[in-house]
Order: structure tokens, then sequence, then C-alpha cells
């Protein structure tokens, strides 16, 4: 009885742990769907030049859940003739810091409205950002999750021994 | 799909009050009055539907016009840009929309145009059955290579697709090859508009490319072009029919005497290339049938006689 109370306990922690650092994991999530998606949009408009509903609605499923949400939320607006604001964008990912909801409000009203040439300029300028922010949330990511699952790991097991 | 480019407000006063049957041609010009043709006459559009009176007429703003951009591109520029460099948009259902603004300039060639300031949105209308009206003196006897010719806005499209259309309804259908430099005959890649069973339409290809590949691959009886324009166009409607295919062409000019000083046209009329002359005009409205002509300008009868 003693043992599996210590397991749960522990278990239970642990996945506070997880759950505490999952912030960091989405932001890593999302920040490679949004470098993959800015370099198929690269890749997109300069050799087969699709249309931007098309790209998207091809590739929607490869991204993550709340980076979809971002897509939807953008063809929508698209289609009412509105551009997407930075509180939609900051609803959607309420992980992202103002600077980056900035960034990507900049990015995704730039979309479709050049020429080619300049539209992979425009994407690809925004995609350095986003670039390096996807280094720094991996980074963060690699150290918090393994951070925090550590300490609720250790947590659990020194409540088990003050219970025990 | 002018519904899905324009504004709501404006869509609501075309479609209720304007009427999208008889309207021809709609220009809109950022701090202008929105002018819409309704046939060849224009009016200014207001409230209310339609109106003389400049003060009662809607202006439109320029930030409109490159919204209506952006969406006749489906929010993709980049994708539509060689279209742009060369002056218009062909949406889906071949309305075509020409555009002008800023043109920039790159190496001698144009880059693209943008900032823009005005459009013209020219929709089409399927007119079933209007190159009937000599049908007959087009194709007794065979299929007489033909180029119909109008002032611009007088029809020369709607009867090259009714043309093709009414071809693929013969007893002995032929294989036609459309030459859709603008998407505006069969209405693009959608191919929106009908013109019947027997068409293969090669869109938005230039008429010289266009000429060289449906005679090497598609092996047609006929070809069909719009807008004959310059020499080099005149030169690959020669080359066709120097390989035996039968050419429906375009081209503008209000007369023809009109015709007969276009010089980029003198050798096909000089070796009488054209079989049939169909000349039309706007006097009462779009596609007013002013008589069909022989090799020798001399006007035949409706089944083709002298």
């Amino acid at each position: 009885m003693k043992i599996f109370a210590i397991f749960a306990v522990t278990a239970l922690t642990t996945f506070l742990g997880y759950w505490l650092a999952s912030k960091y994991i989405q932001r890593k999530d999302f920040f490679n769907a949004i470098v993959f998606f800015a370099n198929l949009m690269e890749v997109e408009v300069g050799f087969s030049q699709k249309k931007t509903e098309e790209i998207i609605n091809e590739n929607i499923k490869k991204f993550c859940a709340e980076f979809q949400k971002l897509l939807t939320l953008f063809i929508a607006s698209l289609n009412t003739k509105k551009t997407i604001t930075t509180a939609e964008i900051s609803n959607v990912a309420k992980f992202l810091k103002n600077e980056e909801i900035q960034e990507i409000f900049l990015f995704f009203n730039g979309i479709g409205k050049y020429d080619s040439e300049n539209q992979i300029k425009n994407i690809t300028s925004h995609n350095k950002q986003f670039v390096l922010w996807q280094t720094n949330a991996k980074q963060e990511s690699n150290k918090y999750v393994k951070l925090y699952v550590k300490l609720g790991f250790l947590l659990g097991l020194i409540i088990s021994i003050i219970i025990m | 799909m002018l519904e899905k480019i324009i504004n709501e407000n404006l869509w609501k006063i075309i479609s209720t009050k304007v009427g999208i049957k008889n309207l021809t041609e709609l220009r809109l010009r950022a701090g202008k009055p929105i002018v819409a043709f309704m046939g060849n006459i224009p009016w200014f559009v207001c409230e209310n539907g339609l109106t003389e009176s400049l003060e009662k007429a809607i202006y439109f703003t320029y930030e409109e016009i490159q919204s209506i951009i952006f969406s006749a591109s489906e929010f993709s520029i980049y994708a539509v840009n060689e279209e742009i460099k060369r002056g218009y948009l062909v949406l889906a259902d071949a309305t075509r929309i020409g555009v002008s603004g800023r043109v920039i300039i790159e190496n001698d060639q144009i880059k693209t145009i943008s900032n823009f300031t005005s459009i013209n949105i020219r929709i089409p209308h399927q007119i079933k059955n209007c190159s009937l009206c000599c049908f007959k003196s087009l194709t007794s006897n065979g299929v007489k290579s033909t180029l119909v010719i109008s002032p611009p806005g007088g029809g020369k499209t709607t009867f090259l697709r009714d043309f093709a259309l009414q071809l693929s309804l013969t007893a002995n259908p032929l294989n036609i090859t459309i030459l859709d430099e603008r998407g505006e005959i069969a209405g693009g890649e959608s191919g929106g508009l009908s013109t019947g069973n027997f068409t293969d339409i090669l869109s938005f290809v230039p008429k010289k490319q266009g000429f060289e590949i449906a005679t090497r691959t598609l092996a047609p009886d006929i070809i069909i072009a719009d807008e004959i324009g310059t020499e080099e166009d005149a030169n690959a409607v020669f080359s066709a029919f120097n390989a035996g295919i039968k050419i429906f062409a375009s081209v503008h000019a209000g007369s023809l005497e009109e015709l007969k000083h276009k010089p980029f046209l003198k050798k096909l009329i000089e070796e009488n290339c054209f079989e049939r002359y169909v000349l039309l005009s706007k006097k009462n409205g779009p596609g007013t049938f002013e008589g069909v002509f022989g090799k020798n300008f001399l006007r035949l009868g409706f089944g083709g006689e002298q």
C-alpha cells in the first residue's frame, strides 16, 4: 500500500512539473511550425506560385494545434476582407510575448501583398527573427522541461518521505 | 465572383438596384465617382442605383481599390504578377479586371504594377446562340477561316465563345483548340464558361507559343484565338494557316476600312487566309451584327451566298 502511495504521489508531482513546463513545449512547437510555414511559403511563392489559401489548406495538418488555429483564423480574416489582429494572435497562442505577437502580426499581414521577389524578401526577413526565437524556444524547452519534471519528481519523493 | 471582390455595400447596390444582367463594365477610380456601363451608356452609381448626378454618385477610395486587387488575386499577388504586368487580372468566371497604377520598370522591363489607382471590371456575358446569325455562312461546305471584327467591347469574345459551343453541337463536331491568352474566352483554368465538349483550352498562353503547342500536339481542326494585335500574332496565325488549320480569330477595328489599314494584317489579307469576315458593332449594344463578308470584302447573305 505504501509503495503504491509513493508511486502515486511521485507520478502526480512529476506530471505537475511537466504541466508547468508545457508552455515551453508549446512555444517550441509553435516556433517550429511558423519557421516551417515560412520556409514552405518561400518555396511555394518562388516555384509553384500556388495561391496562399491553397498552400495553407494542403499543409495545415502538418502544424501544431495552436498554429493550425492561427492559420484558420488568417484564412477566415482574408475571406471577410479583414486582417488578423494582434488580439486574435494573442488569444490563440497565449504563451507568446508582445514582441513576438507584433512580428507574427506583421508577417501574416504581409502575406500575398507583393510580387514573388518582394514576397520572398518579406518572408525571409520575418523568418530570420522566427529562427532566432525557435532556437531560444528549443533551448528553453530543453532546459525547463527537464528541470520542472525533475523538480516534480523530487517534490513527490519529499512528500512521500514526510508522509511515511 | 464579383460579389467576392467588391465591398458589401457596392455589391448590394449592383445586385439589387443596378442589375448585373445589363452591366457590361464597372470603372472604379481612386477619389472619383463609380461609373457603370449599361451596354454603351455610362452612369454614375449612387445608393439608389444609377444616376446622372455627380452629387449623388458614390466615390471610390484608394484603399478599396487595393482591397479589390488583393481579393481578386485570391490574396496572392505573387501568383498573378505575370498578369498584373500585362495590365489585367482574370477571375475564374472570366471577369477581366484591367488595372492601372504605378508601373515599376527594371532593366527596361515591367517588373510589376503597384499602388493601383483605378480598375476597370469587364463583366462577361455568355450569350448563347449569338453566333447563329451567320453560323451557316461560316460553316457551309466546311468551316471557313474567319476574322471577327469589332471595336473594343463590341462582343468579339462572346461571339468566339459561342461559335466554339455551336460547333460542338453540330452533327460532325470538330476538334477545337482555344488559345485563351487572357482567360476571357473560356474563363481561365477553371473553364467557367461553356465552350462545348470538343474544345481544348490553352489558358494564359501568348499566341505565338499557343499556336506552336496547338499545331504540334493537339491536332486541332480549328484554332480559336482572341485579339490578333501584333505582327508576331499575325505570323503565328499565318504559320497555322499554312499547316492547314482553320483559324477563328478576332481583331479590334470599327470597320472593314480600318481593318484593311492595319499593317500587321496585310499579309493575312493578301494571302486570303481568312475566307470570312464578321463585322460586329456596338450600335444597338455590344454584339450588334453588321454583316458577314467574303475574301474580297463583299457582303454575303446569311447562308454564305454573295
